[in-house]
């Protein structure tokens, strides 16, 4: 057994980098994200999902030349075959054209809900959190009681005095739907207002708003995204149950929930009426929840690997 | 606490008369009239039904003899039923629905629990991915497409069920089924978040540390507070679970108080609209009332919080 | 990790077994009359009876129950002749048509054992009158003289001209005469009502199953609002010797598709289905149609500067294929219409209308349809037709007929027109302010006569909603209004309907029908054009 003796080691020669030096490469919080994002497999399936549907709708009416109300009074209730892709239904439309246009429709609907969100509920949300005290008690009040009439019932009697259609719907989304996305920003600026950055922008003299939009806002941003991932499919199924109740857009307009809706109907004759419906739609809202669960798990430091 | 308590309560009743005018206001500007066969009947008789009833006073004054009846207790008489008071028809409904609503809740809660334990316990790995997809899956479909297919294939294709009506226990599940997919992904992920929040806390590494088996790790300390925050999605589950008994209870023929939302606005009965919207306000805003208290006990930051500024 | 996978283990074992435990219930539970062994007949509602109150009874669902628990003075019989109930035999009418003098039958009890009479008729007809009960069918009582004095508050009760003579004559003087009275005493607010029972129990009268008192061939055991009735056979009818079913059980659902499920399933014996389940049924032996009195036609608003032609309200009307469209849109025995009054009506001269008639609408053409355009538009001085609306309801059939019209008329004409659907009510409310250019109507009989369907095309009628004004129409509806001779009536109405096929005031698009699905082994249900939808007098199950 050798002996240990000073002479056998030697001193590294201290370099002052060595101390600063950081082990693991340098990313930021984006490029954190993404990555942890792209090794979720469902969630990017979900992604690209979306992705393929929204080009489907975009270009999918155009691959075929019938227009979506052209009625084949010769074709009616076929099955799917070689000139109507998804077949037709019983004035013989174009049940692929229609499923197109049900889902741009459908589309356009989450879109008008998100937008709503952010222009709306964040701003909202935002405002009411920052000056706290009275301004937040009476904006939160105001909340309250419109988060407290049943939606439904609005939904109804605004439909019955303004007509169904659209437009309706996205008014009717306009009162009460936002206020998730309100809530949330609100219980987030509230706890990052009690930041230093916070204290220091004021102190060097920043008006308020540019202290909301500049600082706060951003900070909030995973939530607000991930909140908007989940307020556009539940705009979409909202707007389905109201086409169940008969309350959707304008005859001879389809969206996909009025399509389910029918399709429900005649399933037991004609079931391709509901599974193509059936397939897109649920696809879509897998897609939609999917993608906001991984985005989630993404955005949340806590999980960083 | 008391004067928590007491604030929030006066809030619930400014609320609730601010919710009874914007309803009264929008209902009033309805078109058409509150009578059945109105298409069959002349102007005059109309207008003869109008003033037998009361119509055809200013609004003002309807608007202040209805709130006048309110604090009596008394939601008048309803217009399409006439020989039944609105109060009585929602004591006779409701408990129809009540009952679909805490079944379907109670299924949501088992399954989402299920779901977001496992997906918690195992995360980012395999199990917790097909977890959450089954979770959401049931989110995907509408329960006007599911509850018709499970009525075909369950009720009527297999006769394992019975297919519709409210008899009998068996004809619980279906319904109850139905209406709960569209809660199991709310509490399955709300279980697999806090889950996962308090698997990463410091006292779990603590108790680990200690040597605690895993067992007595979930059981005795995840699991507890873990399922504390099922109050925070109280709300969204109540509005959830309202607005999909209108559909499960159509479909299923379940004598319930979800058809009169659509029924009495597009009818115009005024009295019953009127009641139902006090009704389902007061409950959502008790609800909340009770979340709020409930967070303010388990988090006292919340409640100090609202004090400041 | 194997704990945690038993503790999931074990939740859903417990979650399982709940679940089998309470599904081990069975299905339907279905009550069975002590000691007899003759099977229940399973119906459904399709909503809550809104009042079981003869007097302000407005729905099709009442009228259902009211015909089995109460009777009136006459019953219909299969082919939609009155047969005497209450009454002893067929009334005695003065030659002016107008009085009526009805003998009541002997024996005829209450469920209280009191004796049905004639004042409990008297009663009943002053009480829906009187504007404090708020009926919405007293217009119909007012038909007798004094009758419409009294509902509108200018006159009293006593002014009314219906009396009892003694305890077992009935008689009233209407203000015109009526060829189809003798069979409209067999709707509910012609029954009778006791007096005593009703001043007991005031606006709580019929709330309930134990708030009514029975006249008819069953009586109403259980009333589980919105859920479900019983009807048990009234051992007190004086004609039990013909009431061949014991019990009947009707739940209230309302879904389509429901409805055809718990019918697959056996749950119910008798379910009305549409369109989506008609390819399924219609070749079994379960599958009837009931055709009604029941049209829907397209209404054209005359104060339209390029409606008011009557060429090219022609050529709108023989634009659409209508056999194509009562198949398509309704597809539930629905038929073709040819003419303003659907088949089935009867013409108070003891004959169908439109057997008499005959089809007076002119039939699809679109070549000549676009001749009649092109015509019509000239002739009011316009280059073109404008795109105009085309407001209907917004129920499943409603929107249908408006996107079939709507292409019909754009391929064939190339006419656009936009479409519009609302809400019932509102639609209702448009047709009434004439705030529409093209409106999609419908309309149901409440009594069965020609007149219904003509009268609200006269000119001062207050449904008269496209405005549609032709003297020599209004004459010839007065004076079939005041014609005592049937034959002569119906000759003056054969004669209107041919002016309205000429100026096409309205263009018809569907007779209208119901499909029923009946169990083969359930036997003589009778299902009417109008008023209450069935009978089940002397139906039974076998």
């Amino acid at each position: 057994m050798q002996e240990i003796t000073d002479n056998l080691f030697t001193p590294v020669p201290k370099q002052l980098n060595e101390q600063e030096k950081i082990t693991r490469p340098s990313i930021t919080y984006g490029q954190d994200a993404w990555r942890r994002l792209k090794r979720n497999k469902f969630a990017m399936a979900g992604f690209y999902f979306l992705i393929a549907i929204t080009l489907l709708a975009i270009i999918g009416p155009y691959l075929q030349k019938n227009g979506y109300d052209v009625q084949h009074l010769t074709a009616r209730n076929e099955m799917p075959n070689g000139s109507y892709w998804f077949g037709t239904d019983e004035f013989g439309r174009d049940l692929w054209v229609r499923l197109w246009w049900g889902t741009r429709i459908s589309l356009f609907i989450g879109i008008m809900a998100a937008l709503m969100d952010l222009f709306v509920g964040v701003l909202y949300g935002g405002i009411s959190a920052y000056y706290g005290g009275k301004i937040d008690d009476i904006m939160q009040r105001f909340i309250e009681v419109v988060y407290s009439i049943p939606y439904l019932l609005i939904t109804v009697l605004l439909i019955v005095m303004m007509g169904s259609g659209i437009w309706t719907i996205v008014f009717a989304y306009g009162i009460t739907g936002w206020i998730s996305m309100a809530r949330l920003v609100r219980g987030q600026i509230l706890s990052l207002k009690e930041q230093e950055y916070v204290l220091a922008a004021t102190s060097l003299g920043a008006s308020p708003w540019r202290i909301i939009t500049k600082h706060l806002i951003p900070n909030a941003l995973s939530f607000i995204i991930i909140q908007i991932t989940f307020t556009i499919p539940q705009a979409i199924f909202t707007e389905a149950f109201l086409s169940f109740l008969g309350l959707g857009v304008k005859v001879p307009l389809a969206s996909l929930g009025m399509l389910l809706s029918d399709g429900v109907g005649s399933m037991r004759v004609y079931p391709w009426r509901l599974l193509f419906p059936a397939l897109v739609f649920s696809l879509m809202m897998v897609s939609f929840n999917l993608l906001g669960d991984g985005l989630r798990d993404a955005l949340d430091p806590k999980f960083r690997k | 606490m008391y004067r928590f308590v007491l604030r929030r309560f006066a809030y619930m009743l400014i609320t609730f008369w601010m919710i009874v005018t914007v309803t009264f206001v929008l209902m009033h500007n309805l078109p058409g009239d509150p009578f059945a066969n109105s298409e069959k009947l002349s102007i005059e008789q109309r207008a003869l039904l109008a003033q037998e009833y009361g119509l055809d006073q200013p609004i003002f004054v309807q608007y202040k003899d209805y709130l006048i009846n309110i604090a009596q207790g008394d939601l008048g008489v309803s217009f399409a039923y006439p020989t039944r008071k609105v109060t009585e028809i929602i004591k006779q409904s409701f408990p129809a629905s009540a009952e679909l609503g805490m079944e379907s809740i109670v299924f949501s809660v088992i399954i989402g629990l299920i779901l977001g334990i496992t997906a918690a316990l195992k995360h980012n790995k395999s199990w917790d991915y097909s977890a959450m997809f089954i979770a959401i899956v049931g989110v995907s479909i509408p329960s006007f497409v599911l509850g018709p297919v499970l009525q075909y294939l369950v009720g009527v294709k297999w006769g394992i069920l019975p297919a519709a009506l409210w008899n009998g226990p068996s004809s619980r599940i279906l319904p109850a089924l139905t209406l709960s997919f569209m809660t199991i992904a709310i509490t399955a992920r709300m279980m697999r978040t806090s889950m996962l929040d308090v698997l990463h806390a410091d006292y779990i590494k603590t108790a680990r540390s200690k040597g605690l088996s895993q067992s007595a790790i979930v059981l005795k300390h995840t699991l507890r507070n873990a399922i504390l925050p099922i109050v925070t999605v109280l709300g969204p589950i109540t509005v959830n679970v309202i607005t999909g008994t209108l559909v499960v209870e159509q479909i299923f023929a379940i004598p319930g108080l979800g058809k009169y939302f659509v029924q009495a606005v597009y009818s115009n009965d005024y009295t019953l609209i009127m009641g139902l919207t006090i009704f389902y306000s007061l409950l959502l805003i008790v609800v909340m009332f009770l979340t709020d208290i409930a967070y303010g006990f388990i988090d006292p930051r919340i409640r100090l919080a609202k004090g400041r500024n | 990790m194997t704990i945690s996978k038993r503790f999931i283990a074990g939740i859903s074992t417990t979650a399982l077994l709940a679940t089998l435990l309470t599904g081990c219930g069975g299905g339907t539970t279905t009550p069975n009359s002590a000691g007899k062994s003759d099977k229940p007949l399973k119906m459904t509602l399709l909503a809550e009876p809104q009042a079981l109150d003869t007097s302000i009874a407005n729905a099709a669902v009442s009228f259902d129950i009211l015909n089995q628990i109460n009777e009136g003075l006459y019953r219909l019989g299969k082919d939609g002749e009155p047969i005497p109930a209450l009454a002893a035999a067929m009334p005695v009418i003065t030659n002016d048509g107008k009085t009526y003098t009805i003998k009541l039958r002997d024996n005829i009890k209450w469920s209280d054992d009191s004796p049905v009479t004639a004042k409990d008729f008297e009663y009943a007809w002053k009480r829906t009158l009187d504007p404090k009960t708020k009926a919405d069918y007293a217009f119909m009582v007012a038909w007798i003289k004094g009758g419409d004095a009294f509902m509108t508050g200018k006159g009293s009760a006593d002014q009314v001209q219906v009396k009892a003579i003694d305890d077992k004559t009935l008689t009233f003087t209407l203000e015109n005469p009526i060829p189809f009275m003798t069979a409209q005493l067999s709707f509910p607010v012609f029954f009778a009502e006791k007096q005593a029972f009703v001043e007991k129990y005031g606006d709580k009268y019929a709330a309930d199953a134990d708030k009514i008192l029975f006249d008819g061939p069953f009586t109403l055991t259980k009333w589980d609002h919105e859920q479900s009735l019983t009807l048990v056979k009234n051992e007190k009818y004086w004609d039990k010797a013909n009431v061949k079913l014991n019990q009947v059980d009707i739940q209230i659902a309302s879904d389509n598709n429901t409805l055809a499920n718990l019918y697959q399933s056996n749950a119910i014996d008798v379910a009305r289905i549409t369109r989506d389940q008609v390819d399924q049924w219609k070749a079994k032996p379960d599958y009837q149609i009931s055709p009604q009195l029941y049209i829907t036609y397209v209404e054209m608003n005359e104060s339209v500067p390029a409606l008011k032609n009557a060429k090219i309200r022609q050529a709108l009307a023989i634009a659409i294929d209508r056999s194509n469209l009562v198949d398509i849109v309704f597809h539930d025995g629905s038929q073709s219409p040819t003419g303003f009054v659907p088949n089935g009506t009867m013409n108070g001269n003891n004959k169908e209308f439109r057997k008499d008639a005959g089809d007076v609408l002119p039939k699809y053409d679109p070549a000549q349809a676009k001749t009649l355009l092109a015509e019509g538009l000239k002739e009011a001085g316009l280059t073109s037709f404008p795109t105009l609306k085309f407001t209907g309801d917004d129920t499943e059939d409603g929107k249908k007929a408006l996107e079939y019209i709507q292409g019909q008329w754009k391929q064939n004409l190339g006419v656009n027109v936009t479409v519009e659907s609302i809400p019932h009510k509102l639609r209702i409310e448009r047709g009434q302010t004439h705030q529409f250019d093209l409106l999609l109507f419908n309309w149901g009989a409440d009594y069965n006569d020609p007149m219904t369907f003509l009268d609200c095309h006269e000119s001062k009628s207050s449904f008269n909603e496209s405005q549609f004004k032709d003297p020599q129409f209004d004459e010839l509806i007065e004076k079939a209004k005041a014609e005592a001779d049937g034959a002569k009536r119906a000759q003056y109405l054969v004669e209107a309907e041919k002016i309205l096929a000429q100026k096409m005031p309205v263009a018809p698009v569907n007779f209208r029908a119901y499909s029923y699905l009946v169990k083969p082994n359930v036997k003589n249900i009778l299902f009417f054009p109008y008023g209450s939808e069935w009978d089940l007098k002397n139906a039974s199950v076998e």
